[in-house]
């Protein structure tokens, strides 16, 4: 059956209620003269007539079943907080010291009230979406800093008050992303962070971990209890030994962050062993 | 604020009553879509649960700028690409069988004989459905399933308008196509100028 060529996508829309006035008219009266276009228009209305005949009855106990895994999984905050912790191992084998403080990026996929509460002045780590919807106003508002943390304080989870942080000027965003190590400064595209799995996660924080969506630039935000994991920025020069020194159980996740990194101003106590 | 909104707000301080309320607002069509999605219930269900799983733990990041039902709808979706992904080596053409008993006779109920030509119809239509791409299917059933415009469902989809349109469009006549080979058409819309 030959459909005239204009009319073709007109009748098309003409069924999806997506025509003016006038381009219902000109179609109407189309169908009404040509034979072919009103046998191809009757055959789309039968299939349309098709859907809006089907139904589905949702299985018994379905809402339940869905509750009861909803009841048993943390929702996401809308920012993340990270509180940095210490590695025994990697720290001796590499000299590493825990890197704590407070690390201000944006948040992921975007992020309403910050219900996460920052207890303790644990390191604090927001991710930006980099890909999507890099909210640079938002992260430049989450950039604020809480005080430096003492190392010893931190470890020990007492929490050490947050000293007021300064507001930062949303143009701040745009300087090149770098950190700061101990007054020298590098670019962030040569570190990377390094996020580990606790020894003692759960199957359902490894499960995270180990399914797809931890990919390069996409830092896990939605795992449960961001406390149970660590987080190391390394430069790239030496993240090559520290896999090899890792349990070798674990999978090492290597991302590429890209945000503003100011570790002395955010109180990051970072040392670095660096190969140059 | 309504009262959806009042429950999104609940539900995104934690507030599991709130969410189930949604739940129950939205499985039905949630579900129906991921069925015709999916081609069987299973699958379905376990779309579906993925879904509202994720709805539930990603609530904070819903801020409006959608419709709420818009963004289940992109949930869903993704969960039955994740699941496709998945299954596809295993990806063969299941029929709708299961869910026989799911069907529904339209409201103005026509003979007899129209009615059986009508139920044909639909299975027919149902299982060419699964003959098309997912891709091709997806857009099919968000239109006349979830009866979208083609700009909600660039919204869900994230595309753009005119992908949408043709997607839609090329959908639909390979559909036909489908139906036209089994001869499926009633003769009042296939005698007239059809080749068959």
């Amino acid at each position: 059956m030959n459909i005239c060529e204009e009319y073709a996508v007109l009748i098309q829309e003409y069924l999806d209620d997506e025509l003016s006035g006038a381009d219902r008219a000109r179609v109407m009266e189309h169908l009404a003269q040509c034979d072919n276009c009103r046998a191809y228009f009757q055959q789309l209305v039968e299939m349309q007539d098709a859907f809006s005949a089907m139904d589905a009855e949702v299985p018994a106990g379905l809402s339940g079943r869905i509750m009861a895994q909803v009841k048993q999984t943390a929702q996401i905050p809308a920012k993340k907080k990270f509180r940095y912790q210490r590695y025994g191992m990697l720290a001796a084998c590499l000299a590493l010291v825990c890197i704590a403080g407070f690390i201000g990026l944006g948040g992921f996929g975007g992020a309403g009230a910050d219900n996460a509460k920052s207890e303790s002045a644990g390191a604090d780590f927001s991710m930006l979406d980099s890909a999507k919807t890099a909210d640079n106003e938002e992260m430049a508002a989450e950039h604020s800093t809480n005080g430096a943390p003492k190392l010893d304080e931190f470890d020990s989870g007492s929490g050490s008050p947050a000293d007021a942080g300064s507001e930062e000027a949303g143009d701040d965003v745009a300087k090149e992303p770098t950190i700061l190590v101990n007054g020298a400064e590098y670019p962030l595209s040569s570190t990377h962070v390094l996020l580990m799995l606790k020894e003692d996660a759960t199957d359902e924080q490894e499960k995270y971990f180990t399914s797809n969506s931890v990919a390069a630039g996409d830092i896990p935000s939605n795992v449960d209890n961001p406390e149970d994991f660590m987080l190391y920025l390394l430069p790239t020069t030496c993240y090559e030994e520290v896999t090899r020194q890792l349990d070798e159980t674990k999978t090492p996740y290597f991302v590429t962050a890209s945000a503003v990194i100011d570790a002395e101003e955010a109180g990051l106590l970072v040392m670095v062993p660096l190969n140059s | 604020v309504n009262q959806e909104q009042q429950w999104i707000l609940s539900a995104q301080k934690g507030d599991h009553a709130a969410f189930e309320q949604l739940l129950l607002l939205y499985q039905q069509k949630i579900y129906h879509l991921a069925l015709r999605t999916c081609g069987n219930p299973q699958d379905a269900e376990e779309a579906v649960q993925e879904a509202f799983l994720s709805a539930w733990k990603n609530l904070s990041s819903f801020r409006g700028d959608s419709s709420f039902s818009t963004w289940l709808y992109r949930l869903t979706v993704n969960a039955c690409n994740d699941l496709f992904r998945k299954n596809k080596a295993a990806a063969t053409l299941v029929a709708l069988e299961d869910e026989e008993s799911a069907l529904q006779i339209p409201d103005l109920a026509p003979g007899p004989e129209e009615q059986a030509q009508r139920k044909e119809t639909q299975q027919s239509v149902q299982d060419a459905l699964q003959q098309l791409s997912p891709e091709h299917r997806q857009v099919l059933l968000l239109r006349e399933l979830q009866q979208l415009s083609y700009d909600e469902i660039a919204a869900v989809l994230d595309m753009d308008l005119g992908t949408v349109k043709s997607r839609i469009h090329r959908a639909r006549n390979q559909l036909r196509e489908i139906l036209l080979k089994a001869g499926t058409f009633s003769p009042r819309s296939a005698s007239n100028g059809t080749e068959r």
